[in-house]
């Protein structure tokens, strides 16, 4: 079930309804969220509930069984277990074909030929997202961060909660379980806020996001035909793709939780106005970003050992961090990539420089701020064109072929495209004036007056199925 | 919760009803263009998809004009040809295309798949009945509903630059083909022989509409005649020729047939094999033309007629 899906704009209604009508019972109230979640789930492929069961009841004993250990090292072994097993699973959904290929291949370049054992494995949607919720439990209760969660039907909801099962925002134990632990009471402004961000999310999703995949996949699975200004045109078209397809998910995510009395975590504050690459990563999928600071880099050592310690624990969560999104070279490469781009920063300690936002309390961004914000946003466009490309070859091709003569003739994009740019640079100024809010259209309430806003509200659903283009599954699904 | 359901609702209405006003006040005015007005002295309609659209050159046929459009299913033919009938009382008799492939399963995708949802309901949106919605709400309703709402922009601009039918090529009309990939698509027959399979299936929702066609004609007193245009002999689509005449036998008997399929034709006279080019048509047409002036439609017999006559030509051409 998509969230820009018929059977969705169904499902939500009902299961909004039915859980205020049971506002006084928080364990109805939970119970309802678990069945709902279940169904939601289970509409993909109901046979990997049982894999989602798995993981929970797995998590769910290991933290009881390593609160009520007697010494460190039962509490180890618990803890071992549970990250081998969590990690298994994600290895061998998601992994296993990738390393027995890369490995085969390895060994054909000595003349070794080999017949390994191959699986064809479906990944079970989100299970990158659930592993690191369920990692993140375990971890924060072995460091006695959090207390165990004795409630089963808690700690269920807390993992399968539907708004963030199949694609994040990732959530901390400690942020999201004692929302799930206590009452919750209707509030009006959160539920109107929370429409409101749905209604975001779906505009960026249906309108930029799907129309942009349409010209950026026609011309990045046949790039070698094309001029360097067309190459460029589809590798904007992936950039906004992937930002609006990625952060309307997270939109739609946070405003459904929220119209459940729920917050989620931020995952996106407008990457694209970044100064420079450790802006842009402070930005962008920032639940997973603040994931790795907190359970890999940190305990590697962090910035905490020199100069030379800070640079290998910052390739290490890059790369991993790359090979998270899926298992495939490109992913490395532009996990790498990303990890050279920020180097400068963590080397000359700059990478703290912009901690606010740009041009903050004025209405345009100095000379400066606006050569810095293109810089970066050339250079993350060219690290997309890693993440977008079919293999490693394609991307090398495709950015040689920007870089050719060609790049300054007019690109050879339909009219549409080109008006589609139009619409990329309105959304952008939108974007613009909201980005000190929590999403773009969040102030529109203290801004305008009711009828406008109505009015704005209005233009925005008609936009929807009016500009909509060819629906097209959420990109983050796959990881 | 209650003031944000209330809300919730209100604002719902308050769209629906806004968005209903629009929808309604587009399709009143476009009604009421007269949009599919075509000229008085033009008394025959060729109708149907792509063979006929490329085989009849309305210029080379006297007081005929040329409505077939590629890809157009029966079913949006039967909404173009009610509003044709319904703005011009001078029409004599409609031709309807009636060939092997209209009667494929593959048509109720012509009808109601994405693509052709969107490319052609959207230029019937403000025509269509409550049957046909019914239809295509039924078979893919997520299409119709977003079509409905898309055309809204595209009807508004029907509305402030208004355009006859003979002028918008979206709704159909003849085109010159010049393609001529004939002989290619002949040799790579031989070097990779097509291994086809004799279709059983039909599409029951073409036929009925192709039968919605004949009935509305004769209510209104038109004679409407199903031709099947000239296809070349090598062409793989005959594989279903006995279900083609037991359909025209029982289910479509209110109207005549006219085959002009093996028309005499040479192989540069094809853009392909079910499609006849410009110079084609050129022949075609002014045979065509020279048959109505002797009469065809008053013929007892018309397919005699029609074959005597492409027997006589037949001399002139070599294959």
């Amino acid at each position: 079930m998509l969230f820009n899906s018929l059977s969705f704009a169904i499902f939500l209604p009902i299961v909004f309804v039915a859980y205020w009508l049971a506002g006084k019972n928080r364990r109805l109230q939970n119970f309802l969220l678990l069945v709902s979640s279940c169904y939601f789930y289970g509409s993909w492929d109901y046979r990997f509930l049982f894999l989602l069961l798995f993981s929970i009841s797995l998590d769910y004993f290991t933290g009881i069984k390593m609160e009520e250990a007697r010494n460190r090292n039962m509490k180890k072994i618990w803890f071992w277990l549970s990250i081998f097993i969590n990690l298994g699973f994600l290895g061998l959904f998601k992994y296993y074909n990738f390393f027995q290929q890369s490995f085969a291949d390895f060994l054909s370049v000595f003349g070794v030929k080999t017949n390994f054992w191959t699986i064809k494995v479906i990944l079970p949607v989100g299970i990158s997202f659930y592993t690191f919720h369920g990692l993140s439990y375990v971890i924060d209760i072995y460091k006695s961060r959090i207390k165990a969660e004795r409630d089963f039907l808690n700690y269920s909801v807390f993992v399968s909660f539907f708004p963030l099962l199949v694609a994040g925002p990732i959530e901390r134990a400690t942020h999201l379980l004692p929302q799930i632990q206590r009452k919750r009471h209707f509030i009006y402004a959160k539920a109107v806020d929370g429409l409101r961000q749905i209604l975001w999310g779906l505009f960026k999703k249906m309108v930029i996001a799907d129309n942009c995949a349409e010209y950026a996949n026609m011309i990045f699975n046949h790039s070698a035909g094309y001029s360097g200004s067309t190459l460029l045109a589809a590798a904007l078209f992936f950039t906004f793709q992937i930002y609006c397809d990625f952060s309307g998910y997270s939109d739609i995510a946070i405003g459904t939780a929220r119209l459940f009395g729920i917050d989620l975590l931020r995952n996106f504050a407008f990457p694209y106005f970044s100064r420079d690459i450790a802006e842009f990563w402070r930005r962008w999928h920032i639940s997973l970003s603040s994931w790795f600071r907190d359970y890999l880099y940190i305990p590697l050592g962090g910035s905490k050992g020199g100069t030379l310690m800070k640079v290998r624990n910052t390739f290490i969560i890059f790369i991993v961090s790359g090979f998270w999104h899926g298992a495939n070279w490109t992913f490395l490469a532009w996990g790498l990539l990303n990890a050279i781009y920020i180097m400068p920063s963590i080397l000359f300690k700059t990478n703290r420089n912009y901690l606010d936002t740009v041009a903050e309390g004025r209405y345009f961004p100095t000379v400066r701020e606006f050569f810095y914000m293109t810089i970066t946003f050339t250079l993350t466009v060219l690290a997309w064109i890693f993440f977008r490309a079919n293999n490693i070859h394609h991307a090398f091709s495709f950015i040689s072929g920007i870089f050719s003569k060609a790049l300054f003739q007019k690109p050879h994009i339909s009219k549409e495209a080109f008006g589609m740019f139009a619409l990329i640079g309105l959304f952008m100024i939108v974007e613009w004036f909201g980005r000190e809010q929590q999403f773009a259209i969040a102030h529109i309430d203290r801004v305008f007056s009711k009828s406008i806003r109505w009015s704005v509200y209005f233009g925005l659903i008609v936009s929807i199925f009016y500009l909509s283009g060819k629906e097209q599954a959420f990109i983050y699904f796959q990881f | 919760m209650k003031l944000f359901i209330r809300n919730l609702l209100f604002f719902t209405f308050a769209c629906v009803f806004c968005g209903l006003i629009i929808i309604l006040t587009e399709r009143l005015i476009m009604n009421h263009q007269g949009r599919f007005k075509v000229a008085k002295e033009q008394k025959y309609i060729f109708l149907g998809h792509s063979h006929a659209q490329m085989a009849y050159n309305d210029r080379l046929i006297d007081s005929s004009i040329n409505q077939a459009s590629s890809g157009e299913a029966y079913f949006y033919t039967y909404i173009k040809l009610n509003k044709m009938l319904e703005n011009n009382a001078d029409i004599k008799a409609v031709f309807v295309e009636y060939s092997n492939n209209n009667i494929l399963p593959e048509m109720n995708n012509w009808i109601w798949d994405d693509i052709h949802v969107f490319d052609r309901y959207k230029l019937y949106t403000a025509y269509i009945h409550l049957n046909e919605l019914k239809v295509l709400a039924a078979n893919n309703p997520k299409a119709t509903l977003l079509c409905n709402i898309k055309s809204i922009v595209n009807n508004i601009y029907y509305i402030l630059y208004p355009k006859n039918i003979r002028a918008d090529s979206m709704l159909g009309g003849y085109i010159y083909l010049i393609r001529d990939k004939t002989d290619s698509i002949l040799q790579a027959n031989v070097k990779n022989p097509v291994k086809s399979v004799p279709d059983t299936g039909i599409s029951v929702m073409n036929v009925n509409y192709l039968g919605k066609i004949i009935d509305v004609c004769r209510k209104k007193g038109i004679p409407v005649y199903l031709v099947r245009s000239p296809l070349h002999p090598k062409y793989p689509g005959l594989e279903n020729e006995m279900i083609f005449r037991k359909l025209l036998k029982e289910e479509l008997a209110g109207a005549e047939f006219m085959d002009f399929k093996d028309y005499p034709l040479m192989d540069s006279d094809y853009g392909d094999l079910e499609h006849v080019n410009y110079r084609g048509a050129r022949k075609y047409s002014l045979f065509f033309n020279r048959l109505l002036k002797e009469g065809l439609l008053d013929k007892k017999d018309k397919q005699k007629f029609i074959n005597e006559q492409m027997n006589a030509e037949q001399n002139g051409v070599k294959r």
